[in-house]
């Protein structure tokens, strides 16, 4: 998003104007608000206050809630010189260098580099400490675009103007880049020589600090400017100050970004990915409920398998007392109920159910059948499953038939006529043949 | 195990963040069907379990009561001599001199009419016994082992051989005792449909 203000926060105010796009049309509005800004920045860092005069600025230039470019103070960063004889350095291997300068982790700040003639100056910011302000700013309604360091806008606008050297003045800046030695208080930014990184506090006198040589520009940011003024109105060469950085065209100069990397604007999905994660770690919490409770279900379930188990085998104990249980006791049981039943029972598979005895019961039958007055001789008599025969010798052949039509009469039987003979010596040979009837076995 | 200071940095992001938690969240999803399907089986197997119990129940029950029943019907079939030995025992129980008994003829094994049993039968021949003897000898035998039947009685007075005993006429008899034999395999070769 192209950022339509620029910020400028030095140490006791905050300046809003908004951005030229163009040489013909400078910035027009600007909006200064004084507010005491930290000269370092840590963990603790209370950003409230300067949150709160940002937006002020903003509103006072009546554009509340649009991209903004944020230039930062130098104070807040670390910058160092690299020496590098690469044409196109690469950025991992040049924070790997700058690693070895950097009091902190590399994997806490947010680097960045700006290529020079004379070498590289790196510079470096904490990360979460930064962040903090630009969650702030954006929770406002400012969405910041970009983020420079005022030294290097500084350094990028005195070298688009071949300006050998650049001091930028900002009473208490505590990390900088090179000391001049003869006002302690200055910062100064060497445009073809570079910088160094200093790690000791910088004096807050107030003394004034002269332009080192007549080449040189001079940016003094301890002075408020007038907000009626602008930065092309202003004639004093010798301090160009606070205006002239807002109001610098940063598109044509090659000012390094720190918003990138872990500082990167979020882009529009970023909502919808945590709406995702939150929905994702909801669906987590859920599943570990249902698993917990699943764990409890499986044990129940498998308590009562187990009390199925024994009470099965307590079932199988009562048939077979003695001997182990089988895996399968109910296909034991079924196989010997089964195996009893073919042996005990006349179903339909079984041969047709007869008594024991049951020739001899029909042999008792066929005499107690015969009438008392008949006299019978026997000589054989047969008697199955499916037929008998008589044979024998009465007194006549009327008392065949007779003995026919008793017998004949025995339930179950079918009795045919008798053949017989008279013998010689009197009385009848017969013989007397029957079948058991099918339907009364 | 120790996360990398940068895989943890790298989770402040929202995408990757929300990468992450999408892959968790399918990780322990898995978890949760697995589960799932695993106690959907555990169900399944104490329904079976259950019904498997019934069935028990039913046939323990059965069981019991058919043991209270005769056998009708044996599962293999006798040896000979353990026949033998039986009717040898109902001669002695029934006070029967062992010189009556002539002969045992084992018979062809054949299956019975429609059904799944086979009738194993021994012809047993008796000489010079009464019908009382033989009704005494039938019970005993029969007393012994209920699988046991008469079944085919012959009674031939032959006139050279008739006697008596105690006044009673005495016979030849040809007495075929069997059992029935449940065999389910229809390729036994002993047997005469």
């Amino acid at each position: 998003m192209k950022p339509t203000i620029r910020i400028l926060i030095t140490q006791n105010f905050v300046m809003a104007a908004s951005i030229a796009r163009s040489k013909s049309s400078p910035a027009n509005r600007i909006a200064v608000q004084d507010v005491e800004v930290p000269v370092s920045i840590g963990p603790n860092t209370e950003w409230q206050n300067l949150i709160q005069a940002v937006n002020d600025t903003m509103d006072q230039l009546g554009s509340p809630g649009t991209a903004v470019s944020l230039i930062i103070p130098s104070s807040w960063c670390f910058l160092c010189h690299l020496d590098t004889l690469a044409k196109r350095p690469d950025p991992v291997a040049m924070s790997y260098e700058m690693e070895e300068i950097l009091p902190v982790p590399l994997e806490l700040v947010t680097t960045a580099f700006a290529v020079r003639e004379e070498g590289v100056i790196g510079i470096a910011v904490e990360t979460e400490v930064l962040g903090k302000l630009l969650t702030g700013l954006e929770g406002r309604g400012a969405g910041v675009a970009n983020v420079c360091v005022d030294v290097l806008v500084a350094s990028a606008i005195a070298n688009a103007q071949s300006a050998s050297e650049t001091t930028v003045l900002d009473v208490g800046r505590s990390a900088s880049i090179e000391f001049n030695h003869e006002t302690e208080h200055c910062i100064h930014v060497r445009n073809r020589i570079g910088c160094n990184c200093v790690a000791g506090p910088v004096s807050e006198s107030t003394a004034d600090c002269k332009p080192l040589r007549d080449d040189s520009i001079f940016f003094d940011l301890r002075t408020r400017p007038l907000p009626e003024c602008d930065a092309a109105a202003d004639t004093n060469e010798e301090n160009i100050g606070a205006k002239a950085l807002v109001a610098a065209n940063l598109d044509q100069m090659d000012v390094p970004d720190l918003r990138v990397g872990p500082l990167a604007h979020e882009n529009r999905f970023a909502d919808m990915y945590r709406l995702v994660s939150q929905l994702a770690v909801l669906g987590i919490v859920l599943c570990s409920i249902l698993w917990a409770r699943g764990f409890g279900q499986q044990k129940s379930l498998q308590r009562q398998s187990d009390d199925l188990r024994h009470e099965q085998a307590e079932i199988y104990r009562g048939v077979f007392p003695e001997g182990t249980v089988p895996r399968n006791p109910a296909t034991r049981l079924a196989s010997e109920r089964k195996r009893i039943e073919v042996l005990a029972t006349t179903d339909s598979a079984g041969p047709a159910p007869t008594a024991a005895n049951q020739p001899l019961d029909d042999l008792g039958a066929f005499v107690r059948a015969i009438p008392d007055d008949v006299r019978i001789l026997a000589n054989e008599i047969l008697v199955d499953a499916r037929q008998f025969s008589l044979r024998g010798h009465t007194a006549s052949h009327r008392d065949a038939e007779r003995i026919a039509d008793a017998i004949g009469a025995v339930n179950g039987l079918n009795v045919g006529s008798p053949r017989t003979s008279r013998l010689k010596s009197g009385g009848v040979e017969f013989s007397l043949k029957g079948r058991r009837d099918r339907a009364n076995p | 195990m120790q996360i990398p200071e940068n895989a943890l940095r790298r989770l402040r992001d929202p995408k990757p963040r929300a990468l992450t938690a999408i892959a968790v969240f399918a990780v322990v999803l898995s978890f949760v069907w697995f589960q799932h399907r695993s106690l959907a089986t555990t169900r399944r197997s104490l329904q079976a379990s259950a019904s498997k119990l019934t069935r028990m129940k039913s046939d323990a029950h059965q069981i019991i009561e058919l043991q209270s029943r005769p056998q009708r019907a044996v599962d293999r079939e006798k040896p000979n001599a353990e026949l033998l030995a039986q009717v040898e025992a109902a001669l002695s129980e029934s006070n029967i001199p062992r010189e009556l008994w002539q002969d045992s003829i084992p018979q062809p094994t054949q299956r019975a009419k429609g059904s799944d049993y086979l009738r194993v039968a021994t012809r047993l021949e008796f000489e010079g016994v009464t019908i009382r003897q033989i009704v005494v000898f039938t019970q005993a035998l029969l007393q012994d082992d209920p699988t046991l039947s008469i079944q085919s009685l012959r009674v031939q007075n032959r006139t050279k051989r008739s006697g008596s005993i105690g006044g009673e006429t005495t016979w030849s008899v040809e007495m075929t005792i069997g059992y029935f034999m449940y065999d389910l395999d229809g390729n036994d070769q002993k047997a005469q449909s």
